[in-house]
């Protein structure tokens, strides 16, 4: 092994010296393996299921728990060994022949060593997205999904899932608008069941340029509307739809106020967010419905009005209709299969259940089933005899029996392994791995060259700096720019002082670096260098001032500002793409400076 | 300068003299100038096999004369040196109103030649080592470097080409042999020739049995010797030490100086080499011209200090006898001044006077002599005159 290991030094050594130099073969192998084992830890997380039953938001879980402390102590002891032994040869500082290609290889490798070393956390997240991707087939989750979502009408977890208000099919329903209790007009006949009350009432839409619509939202002066706005929705590019309740129509007599499975719609579910897994992929179309639709683009509101419902209760209202046991039977055991192959735990048998929910024909509900342990323990309820319930909690309806069902299990389950498998946001955090790679090898690279006074010099010169440009700033702001109508110019000369000054110490050794001390020109040179990232950060931004006061300037009285506003640079680019291009340009500058921190290192001291 | 013939008749003289271990050492010198690695293997086999088999005298000289026929095989042009490789004009250096200032200083330098520079401590001998190596800047003047290889394409190159090892040396980490290697590869050796390159040096400069030590497990002179090997590698055309005599014993200083001569008088490879020391004597002794500082002001052994001076004979003497004992026994000869400065006498003599009067002269009256050495062209006379 020593052997092998030797040889292989030997040939870096003797042809590739700058490697030879950066450790990267050893180093790298050495963070490989680990990530290797990373890799087989976190293909291991999952490997225990009911981890998956609790809401998990995305790829956090890299930053969390042992793995993260480890990686983190791990990559301490890597870098701080990695360092000890390049330390020991310094070409530079020797003055062995360096060329540009030769300085900026050096670069990169460490950039490559530090992200190796860092990152393992990534591989943890690749691991179990490898296993969540191998484990469970695609189609098979998208199936019993589908099968939860049909069978959802028979969870009987919230009473009022099954009052009448939630009925959108068949007509009359479907061309009438229940609304809230809260929202009940006391001169009208009210529909009441238990705590449950509502009215039903026909409804109209009006649609709107998207700006004018949110500019009259902020216009004092107009007039005030006593139409009770039901949701918007949108319409076209930039117009907007919206729904507001027309004409009382009186239902008291004729609609059955009791709980019934004939009236569930989902449109109350508590997991509303899983929706995708409620129906048909096709059914949902990716926005979402809201009355405050100014701080979001017309476009991303939802498409639709109640269609979502509309389909659920239409599909509700056929299989009731159709009252085939078989059927009925075949959705409450499919269920229960997808819950125990999850290990979700329920004392619900299928027969039990079955028992809950057939009643033909009106299919009345008048027993729930607890959703989660708490309502569970405390409905005091014995499942010998359903009809009974006692109040045990003031919390818990006393409709409720000792079943326990936990359906949301299933459902994060589903969700977690269908969004957890996927890899955009790992390639998000891999790229921040990298930018923290990037920042750790300039200041190493800026180390090598300048030496460690230089550096030490150069981070007091930069806090120096940062103190005396942010009391200028904050000077200026105060003199000439108080009012909230000049805040983007005032940021605009904010933005250009600290250009400007950042491009004062970039030139400086360029070109007066023979007038000052090697020190001072190696101080301006590492400040050039470590901050350049966010002097182009600083460019984009500047960009995006520009045409930002240039679309109001242009826009002011059109209610179309808005919209040009989502169009200027900085809100076009993704963050990861900023973030690559801010990388991109780096990579270039920094071959092409190294021209620069070579003729800086030959000038003579004193 | 040698040249290739020189060279080689002095080898065969070295053998027939028995001087083996000298021959072992000078040969290698021969081996490298014809830069062929077939020759440096055979270079590193014939040191391999002299220091492990310990063979007998004749065994030694057969190789040897194998080796010097091996050598005579190949046309080694030899390299001009008669432009200087470094010209400097009036340069000075100042730390600031009213503290040190060096210069104004004018040399040359050539390749194959050797520049003792030598001074009292804190007299400028750093400072202009330090700025003839771009390693200082300078006030005034003009520094100008003449390189056979291509021009340099900045400072940066420059200072590759010019080596300059400081006083105090770092330390080395890692394998001695690694770090040698890494010099050659740093300045594009090809790969096939890293291993016969370095091997040959460590041969060269007596570190075979050391190159698979630690840095820590060297004394001072063998440090001193690795670094030496290292700048070597580096092919330089001027080479700069400051103190390489420092820490080292009598006969490693002389047998270091002895090396760097012979290594910079190479026909094929010169260097220029300026050291500063304050070992005078030994400087001296290989120096083809001493340069002596005193008070940053340039003076060299070719320069007489004027005024009684002029052609003087100056006689250094360490000696028991009291002044009037050696006034009276000196009388003939007249000397012009005769002062002590608490350990030994320095003795002035006009025109007529020679050293080898002053010895009869003092033989003759009985004086007891420790020490006597003639110092008329000898920068030490600006030491002690």
């Amino acid at each position: 092994m020593f052997t092998f290991i030797r040889k292989i030094n030997q040939y870096l050594l003797e042809r590739c010296p700058v490697t030879w130099n950066t450790r990267l073969v050893w180093t790298g192998a050495t963070a490989i393996v680990i990530h290797i084992l990373y890799l087989l830890w976190g293909y291991s997380h999952f490997s225990d299921i009911t981890l998956l039953h609790q809401e998990i938001y995305g790829d956090y879980i890299m930053f969390d728990g042992v793995q993260f402390v480890v990686s983190v102590m791990i990559s301490v002891v890597l870098l701080v060994v990695w360092m000890m032994y390049l330390f020991k040869n310094n070409a530079l500082k020797s003055f062995y022949p360096q060329n540009g290609r030769h300085i900026f290889a050096a670069f990169a490798q460490y950039v490559i060593i530090v992200f190796l070393c860092i990152s393992f956390p990534v591989s943890y997240v690749a691991g179990y997205k490898i296993f969540l991707n191998t484990r469970f087939d695609k189609t098979v989750i998208k199936e019993e999904a589908a099968h939860l979502s049909r069978s959802r009408v028979f969870f009987l977890e919230t009473p009022s899932d099954y009052f009448i208000s939630n009925r959108v099919y068949p007509a009359p329903y479907d061309t009438l608008f229940a609304v809230a209790s809260s929202e009940i007009d006391e001169r009208y006949p009210v529909i009441r069941y238990e705590q449950n009350a509502t009215q039903f009432y026909t409804y109209m839409y009006r649609d709107f340029l998207y700006d004018t619509f949110v500019s009259r939202q902020y216009d004092e002066q107009a007039p005030y509307s006593d139409e009770k706005e039901i949701t918007r929705v949108s319409s076209g590019t930039d117009s907007i739809r919206v729904f507001y309740t027309d004409k009382f129509v009186d239902l008291s007599r004729t609609a059955d106020p009791h709980y019934s499975l004939y009236n569930y719609s989902g449109a109350g579910a508590e997991y509303k967010r899983y929706q995708r897994y409620y129906d048909d992929e096709a059914d949902y179309n990716g926005g979402y419905t809201s009355q405050a639709p100014d701080t979001m683009p017309a476009s991303s509101l939802s498409k639709a009005f109640r269609t979502r419902e509309f389909a659920y209760n239409k599909y509700v209202y056929e299989l009731l209709q159709r009252n085939d046991p078989g059927e009925i039977k075949a959705l409450l055991s499919g269920t229960l299969a997808i819950l125990k192959k999850y290990r979700i735990a329920t004392n619900l048998d299928a027969d039990n259940w079955y028992r809950l929910v057939y009643n033909p024909p009106l299919f009345r509900v008048d027993s729930f089933i607890s959703g989660n342990q708490y309502n569970a323990e405390y409905a005091e309820y014995s499942t010998a005899t359903v009809a009974e319930t006692v109040i045990a909690d003031a919390n818990v309806s006393p409709r409720y029996t000792r079943y326990l069902l936990e359906t949301s299990k299933a459902f994060y389950t589903l969700d977690n392994i269908r969004s957890l498998s996927a890899w955009s946001f790992a390639k998000d955090v891999a790229t921040i791995f990298f930018c923290v790679a990037m920042g750790l090898a300039t200041v190493l690279l800026m180390y090598r060259v300048t030496g460690l006074k230089t550096l030490l010099f150069t981070v007091i010169s930069m806090i120096l700096i940062s103190i005396l440009v942010g009391l200028l700033i904050f000077q200026i702001h105060n003199l000439n720019y108080n009012y909230a109508g000049d805040r983007e110019e005032g940021t605009l000369v904010s933005l250009y002082i600290v250009a400007f000054v950042y491009t004062g110490i970039a030139l400086l050794p360029l070109l007066l670096w023979r007038s000052f001390r090697k020190i001072v020109s190696g101080i301006a040179l590492s400040i050039t260098v470590l901050g350049f990232p966010y002097f182009v950060w600083l460019v984009l931004l500047l960009i995006n001032t520009h045409q930002e006061i240039a679309v109001r300037e242009l826009y002011e009285e059109s209610p179309d500002l808005y919209v040009h506003l989502q169009y200027t640079l900085l809100n076009r680019l993704a963050p990861v793409t900023v973030v690559a291009i801010i990388v991109a340009v780096t990579i270039v500058f920094m071959f092409l400076y190294t021209a620069v921190i070579k003729r800086w290192k030959g000038l003579p001291e004193g | 300068m040698n040249t290739t013939a020189a060279l080689l008749t002095a080898l065969e003289r070295m053998l027939e003299n028995n001087d083996l271990d000298l021959f072992s050492r000078r040969v290698l010198d021969a081996v490298a100038d014809t830069r062929d690695m077939a020759m440096y293997r055979k270079g590193i086999e014939f040191t391999e096999a002299v220091l492990r088999q310990a063979p007998e005298a004749g065994q030694v000289k057969e190789w040897g004369q194998q080796l010097l026929s091996d050598i005579r095989q190949y046309n080694i042009p030899q390299v001009s040196s008669a432009a200087p490789v470094l010209t400097v004009r009036d340069i000075t250096k100042s730390y600031g109103y009213g503290k040190f200032a060096l210069g104004p200083v004018s040399l040359e330098l050539r390749k194959g030649q050797v520049y003792g520079l030598v001074g009292e401590n804190g007299n400028g001998k750093t400072t202009l080592l330090r700025i003839l190596a771009k390693e200082l800047s300078y006030g005034s003047g003009s520094v100008a470097y003449h390189f056979e290889q291509a021009r340099a394409k900045g400072d940066y190159d420059l200072r590759t080409r010019i080596i300059y090892i400081p006083q105090r040396t770092q330390k080395w980490h890692g394998s001695l042999m690694d770090n040698l290697k890494f010099v050659l590869a740093s300045y594009g050796t090809p790969a096939a020739e890293i291993e016969p390159r370095m091997l040959l040096m460590v041969a060269r400069l007596g570190l075979w049995k050391y190159k698979d030590l630690q840095w820590s497990e060297l004394s001072s002179g063998y440090k001193m010797r690795f670094e030496l090997a290292r700048t070597l590698l580096r092919a330089p055309e001027i080479l700069l030490l400051d103190e390489p005599l420092a820490n080292l014993d009598i006969l490693s200083q002389q047998v270091i100086l002895e090396d760097l001569k012979n290594i910079c008088m190479s026909p094929r490879n010169p260097i220029a080499l300026m050291l500063s020391s304050q070992q005078l004597y030994e400087v001296e002794k290989v120096s083809d011209k001493v340069i002596f500082l005193k008070n940053g002001q340039y003076r060299d052994n070719s320069q007489h200090t004027g005024g009684t001076e002029e052609q003087a004979l100056i006689v250094e003497l360490d000696t028991a006898a009291s002044r009037e004992a050696l006034q009276a026994a000196l009388a003939d000869l007249a000397p012009e001044r005769i002062s002590f400065n608490g350990g030994i006498y320095i003795l002035t003599f006009g025109g007529k006077a020679t050293f080898s009067g002053v010895l009869s002269v003092l033989g003759m009256s009985g004086i007891e002599i420790t020490y006597i050495r003639n110092i008329s062209s000898s920068t030490r006379r600006f030491f002690m005159v």
